[in-house]
């Protein structure tokens, strides 16, 4: 059976939008490591204004969402090396935490190599660590550098592996029909997408244009 | 002049651009340094600006008077003055009858947006804001950020790699 590892990002658009039913459908599994059910149960449980999000996500674990003991050592190593990537005048820049390194812990333990990711920071380091570098330093306005043997070493670990976000999910449940709304599928898309953006998937506009012209070009 | 007497110093001008620089100015700092400390006096130096700009906080005198000199007490003397400040701006918008959207909450979403956009991943900025994950996203999803950036990888190839993983 498919595999495909989440982090906590790509749940939290999916249960904002009641669409956490949607992994059900796919003929794959949906894994996530105890620190992403920690993110999107353990904690939200404690606060008044999202309890009931994390009892929905509860819902969805050994359901539509199969929690998968991670390597500590391995978790400990992608932090390190992660948070040893990028430097400013010789101190490192902390970029990332226990969730979403726990998430590449669990794929390159199980030899997954599609992600599901919503938050953009995490997919550059995987994709374009050299864009990431560029997005601090441009927004920051400070000289950062990048550390070549340990994006070497990121590198060698990520190797292969793809992300995709709950956008790309969700246009493929739309093309089969998954979600079978009695409206255009160009609207549905759009809605559809438009409200993932709004939840926090980092979609550009430009890109839900291009989804929908991908899943259902104009006739 | 040092960051406490610059924060002191502009708050008593009530000059909302001079706090919100100096905010912007921390948070690079606590960033780089990896600092929640600053992080936290950032969120300050914000909530202080829309605090400083806002004619309602004013309207009842007397306790806007209080809350002025017990800040410029606290800027100025205080040890423990993060925490401090941190609850006379909850209790000024208490005041005011906002209790849970106070100020300082929409401070600290709105610079966990900002590290989001700076590069930090969602789980980290959370955390050194203190907010929860869902609330940053919810932020981050009406924020420019994304369009801002794009994305190397194209549609096409993203969604190909879905089709085939599910």
């Amino acid at each position: 059976m498919k595999a495909v590892v989440c982090d906590s990002s790509s749940i939290i658009t999916l249960s904002s939008n009641c669409l956490l039913w949607v992994f059900d459908k796919f003929d794959a599994e949906f894994l996530i490591p105890n620190y992403v059910k920690k993110e999107i149960v353990d904690n939200p449980l404690k606060t008044k204004r999202f309890a009931f999000e994390a009892m929905r996500n509860s819902m969805a674990i050994n359901k539509s969402l199969k929690v998968v003991e991670t390597n500590k050592e391995l978790l400990n190593k992608i932090i390190e090396l992660s948070n040893k990537l990028l430097s400013h005048k010789g101190r490192t820049i902390e970029i990332i935490q226990y969730g979403e390194a726990d998430a590449l812990a669990l794929a390159i333990e199980k030899g997954l190599k599609t992600l599901l990711v919503d938050e953009k920071n995490t997919r550059l380091m995987i994709e374009d660590k050299e864009r990431l570098r560029k997005v601090i330093e441009k927004r920051t306005g400070k000289s950062i550098e990048i550390d070549t043997d340990v994006s070497r070493d990121l590198e060698k670990m990520l190797k292969g592996m793809k992300v995709i976000r709950s956008s790309e999910l969700l246009a493929i449940a739309i093309k089969r029909n998954i979600i079978d709304w009695p409206f255009p599928k160009r609207e549905i898309l759009k809605s559809v997408l438009t409200s993932a953006k709004y939840s926090g998937c980092a979609v550009s506009s430009e890109e839900i244009h291009q989804i929908i012209d991908a899943i259902e070009p104009h006739s | 002049m040092n960051i406490d007497s610059k924060l002191s110093e502009f708050f008593k001008n009530s000059d909302p651009r001079g706090l919100r620089s100096l905010s912007d100015q921390i948070m690079v700092e606590g960033f780089v340094k990896k600092d929640k400390k600053e992080i936290r006096l950032a969120v300050i130096a914000h909530s202080l600006s829309i605090i400083v700009q806002k004619d309602y906080y004013k309207k009842d005198k007397a306790y806007w008077d209080n809350f002025v000199s017990t800040l410029k007490t606290q800027l100025n003397d205080s040890e423990n003055f993060l925490d401090e400040i941190e609850k006379e701006i909850v209790e000024l918008d208490g005041h005011f009858g906002r209790y849970k959207e106070n100020v300082l909450h929409l401070s600290r979403i709105r610079k966990g947006s900002t590290l989001y956009a700076w590069g930090v991943s969602l789980t980290l900025a959370s955390s050194l804001v203190d907010v929860p994950e869902y609330e940053l996203m919810k932020q981050i999803g009406r924020t420019k950020i994304v369009d801002e950036e794009g994305s190397q990888t194209s549609v096409e190839s993203r969604l190909k790699v879905a089709e085939e993983s599910l």
